[in-house]
């Protein structure tokens, strides 16, 4: 009896083995990668009925593509999902004449290219992809996992194809068109300055035109205005509060060091920016910027700043405009200003990028690739891409003056529809209309800004901009870029807050650091491809 | 007799009772900070004034979350899951202590060795994935329970008490005839009632936090547990978004964020009081030995 139960211990024992092999590991990791794919068999082909007459119009196969979503845990009333809804309804009503049918695969937004990685690793990926990071189109491209879309260009929609050509020409690798590009709805400057016009006035200056112009004004501030901080600033690793700064100190006369520096973060790095991380250093020690920039990590402090009207001048935070509901001073007035001109005299800044997004086809894709480019062809039509944008004209929006407004969210919601329809937009935003409907637009997000404020707002935007010059090709040490990137952003924060009379010192030593995690090489071999390229 | 409570405090308790008043303090003022957040005003909480008490009192949050037909779903999907899920691993570790518990089982030492290096050693996170993909369990609940059913670690508790439970009560059941199962569910479980609920908490909380599994293994939002729902919820808050988005998307507002971690707070609140007793037994019962 005992040994019969020792056996069947043993047996036990096994499966349970099996078991904690498993759950061990579900414990232990926590990245941002995985998930899975839709539960439709990818690219399978299914023959459809035939049985009435409307059947005949229906062609004979319909093939099942998969199309990434992002998930940002939106709300869908009863009996619909993010993959599930009006919107995805419609698009199949559209794309099944076609012989197309498309799943649509949620992908978390936060760490998606991550999960997506995952995804590729298994070999389940989504068919359409979209990242924001070229690196990463570049490095699949170049190790031959992406679909070279070149063959498949003329099928697009030609308007598409000729009114983006900078854009598509960015989505090309060593001439392959590994990713097409999702184009913005208004390309305009990348940062934006903000001041409170107000104050200038209540001290009797005028406002800032150039960058000497500006210090003067913060230390003035700083003096009439000791609870007002006078330049805002935080901790948070991003380029975003000091390139604008920084590249007023800078040149783009010459090329080849627009081509080196340029792409990603380095920008910030060309010669001449030391002199603008030792004003920088300045403010911090002057008390223009507080000492205390550096734990705010998050931004909670400077937007807190912000929403009470105790910032004076910030690079690119809008929450100043967010307050216009939120402030009780009533003379209240923080404005968009030009006032960082560069070393060459001129005011313009880098913009976004000429395109939004990438939008890519893995190589598991190829046996279904007529229907994945049919697809593509089709969001690249303009009255389709909007109907996808608006969530669908005349159900989730309206025409109103010829451009279409989207319904309320909670109407959304209640028929059934997304209100985050313009994640499945994945090519064109940028409608003739929308320009024109700039500031009504921003107003409707923004009803406390002032008419006048939000129209030179949007003048500002738009204008004074240039593309940085990005290298068309996948180099070997863009590996290193994304870790640089973050460093960067550390070596401006550090120098900064350099104590009194250690500029140089810990200048050095952080600059070192950047060195030391391969900065040279990144800049050596941009500048050897600038030489064999565009010499 | 004197009770202990009428003899002076020493100068040591007097500290001790202040730390430990501070901890809880401590602890208390984050979550005070949420509740008070997801019943304050969207201007209240931009300017920073929101503290331990809501300020410009509103419900609206809440209402948001109740009508939001995904968070209500997933809260009663959550409960089903946790419930299930921590009644099935925990009989499934009990079957797999027992046997362990017993000095006479052959190979123990094996098996004990296998099962603790699982615990240090894990193939990675592309081989899981592919082996939930090969084994047909993407995308249903089974990926959310089959590899996490036994934990070595709570394996190894249950063992450690089984195998300290008085080996002559084992043998006068066999005397009398009672065979392993019977030995099993007569004296050793009724006997460990205070270890396998607090294992049960163990795998519960474990289950009713657990994010990762479903972010890898689960993409329909059928699916989606509350905790994930709220994860895709406050990345939407936090996570940097391009210009592009930022011109399109309805961020969700600090309070609904808030009223969402309160909701899915509640039901381990709720819950805890009634199994806290047995909690702390299971904790301490072990470090007393005859």
């Amino acid at each position: 009896m005992k040994k019969h139960f020792s056996r069947m211990c043993a047996l036990a024992m096994a499966a349970v083995l099996l078991l904690t092999g498993c759950s061990s590991k579900t414990d232990q990791k926590e990245t941002t990668t995985a998930a899975a794919t839709t539960s439709a068999a990818a690219g399978t082909e299914t023959t459809t009925a035939q049985a009435d007459t409307s059947a005949a119009a229906k062609p004979e196969k319909i093939v099942d593509i998969n199309v990434m979503v992002y998930d940002r845990g939106d709300e869908y009333s009863a009996g619909n999902s993010l993959t599930d809804n009006e919107l995805t309804r419609w698009i199949n009503e559209q794309m099944e004449p076609q012989g197309v049918h498309v799943n649509f695969v949620p992908v978390p937004r936060s760490g998606a290219d991550n999960q997506v990685n995952l995804m590729l690793a298994a070999g389940t990926a989504p068919d359409i992809i979209r990242t924001y990071d070229r690196q990463r189109v570049a490095t699949y491209g170049s190790q031959g996992g992406l679909v070279d879309l070149t063959p498949y260009m003329d099928q697009l929609d030609p308007a598409y194809l000729s009114e983006n050509q900078d854009a598509i020409g960015f989505t090309q690798f060593d001439g392959k068109q590994y990713a097409l590009p999702g184009v913005y709805a208004y390309h305009g400057k990348g940062h934006d300055a903000y001041i409170r016009q107000d104050l200038i006035e209540k001290m009797g200056m005028k406002m800032p035109t150039t960058r000497e112009e500006l210090i003067e004004v913060l230390y003035a501030m700083k003096e009439n205005y000791p609870d007002i901080t006078p330049m805002g600033f935080s901790g948070k690793i991003t380029d975003g509060m000091y390139t604008n700064f920084l590249l007023s100190y800078v040149s783009r006369a010459n090329e080849r060091d627009n081509y080196i520096y340029e792409p990603t973060f380095t920008t910030v790095l060309k010669p001449g920016h030391k002199e603008g991380l030792k004003q920088l250093n300045q403010f911090v020690l002057d008390g223009i910027i507080s000492p205390d920039y550096a734990v705010d990590t998050d931004n909670t402090k400077l937007n807190q700043d912000l929403a009470n009207g105790k910032i004076g001048f910030v690079i690119s935070n809008a929450g100043g405009m967010d307050a216009y509901s939120t402030v009780e001073d009533p003379d209240y007035r923080m404005v968009e200003v030009e006032t960082l001109p560069n070393a060459d005299g001129s005011y313009e800044v880098p913009s976004q990028d000429p395109l939004s997004h990438y939008v890519y086809v893995p190589k598991t894709a190829e046996d279904r690739i007529d229907a994945v480019v049919k697809y593509l062809a089709w969001l690249s039509n303009e009255e389709n891409a909007m109907n996808v944008k608006y969530a669908v004209i005349g159900v989730g929006s309206d025409m109103v003056d010829g451009a279409p407004v989207m319904k309320q969210k909670q109407e959304l919601i209640d028929m059934g529809m997304t209100y985050s329809s313009n994640d499945s937009n994945l090519l064109r935003a940028n409608f003739a209309f929308e320009k024109d409907l700039l500031v009504r637009n921003y107003k409707a997000g923004k009803p406390d800004v002032p008419e006048d404020v939000a129209e030179d707002l949007i003048r500002i935007q738009y204008s004074n901009y240039y593309d940085k010059c990005l290298i068309p090709a996948a180099l070997e040490t863009d590996q290193y870029v994304p870790n640089l990137q973050s460093l960067i952003c550390e070596f401006v924060l550090k120098v900064m807050a350099a104590p009194e009379g250690k500029f140089d010192e810990v200048y050095d030593k952080e600059y070192q650091i950047l060195v030391e995690n391969h900065l040279q090489d990144v800049l050596d071999e941009r500048a050897a491809w600038y030489d064999a390229n565009m010499k | 007799m004197n009770s202990v409570y009428d003899k002076k405090w020493s100068i040591y308790q007097v500290v001790m009772i202040i730390v430990c008043c501070l901890a809880i303090v401590i602890t208390l003022i984050p979550i005070l900070n949420i509740v008070a957040t997801s019943f304050s005003g969207k201007n209240a909480i931009a300017k920073g004034i929101v503290g331990i008490f809501p300020v410009e009192f509103t419900t609206e949050a809440y209402e948001m979350v109740f009508k939001n037909s995904g968070i209500v779903r997933s809260l009663f999907y959550s409960i089903f899951l946790t419930v299930g899920y921590a009644l099935l691993a925990t009989f499934m570790t009990i079957l797999a202590a027992y046997p362990l518990s017993k000095t006479d089982l052959k190979g123990r030492h094996v098996f004990q060795t296998i099962i603790t290096v699982t615990m240090y050693v894990s193939a990675g996170t592309v081989p899981a994935y592919l082996l939930i993909k090969n084994l047909g369990l993407m995308n249903t609940v089974w990926a959310l329970v089959i590899p996490g059913m036994i934990s070595p670690f709570n394996l190894i508790i249950l063992r450690t008490f089984f195998a300290g439970i008085n080996k002559a009560l084992y043998e006068a059941a066999y005397m009398d005839g009672c065979g392993e199962w019977g030995c099993l569910f007569r004296i050793t479980i009724p006997l460990s009632l205070p270890s396998i609920f607090t294992i049960m908490l163990f795998y519960a909380i474990s289950r009713w936090n657990g994010v990762t599994d479903v972010l890898y293994y689960v993409n329909k939002p059928d699916l989606y547990t509350l905790q994930y729902q709220l994860k895709l919820m406050l990345d939407s808050l936090t996570i940097p978004y391009k210009p592009e988005e930022m011109a399109t998307m309805q961020i969700t507002p600090e309070n609904v964020k808030s009223s969402t971690i309160v909701f899915a707070m509640v039901p381990m609140l709720l819950i805890y009081p009634f199994v806290q007793k047995y909690f702390t037994k299971g904790v301490t019962i072990g470090g007393v030995k005859e």
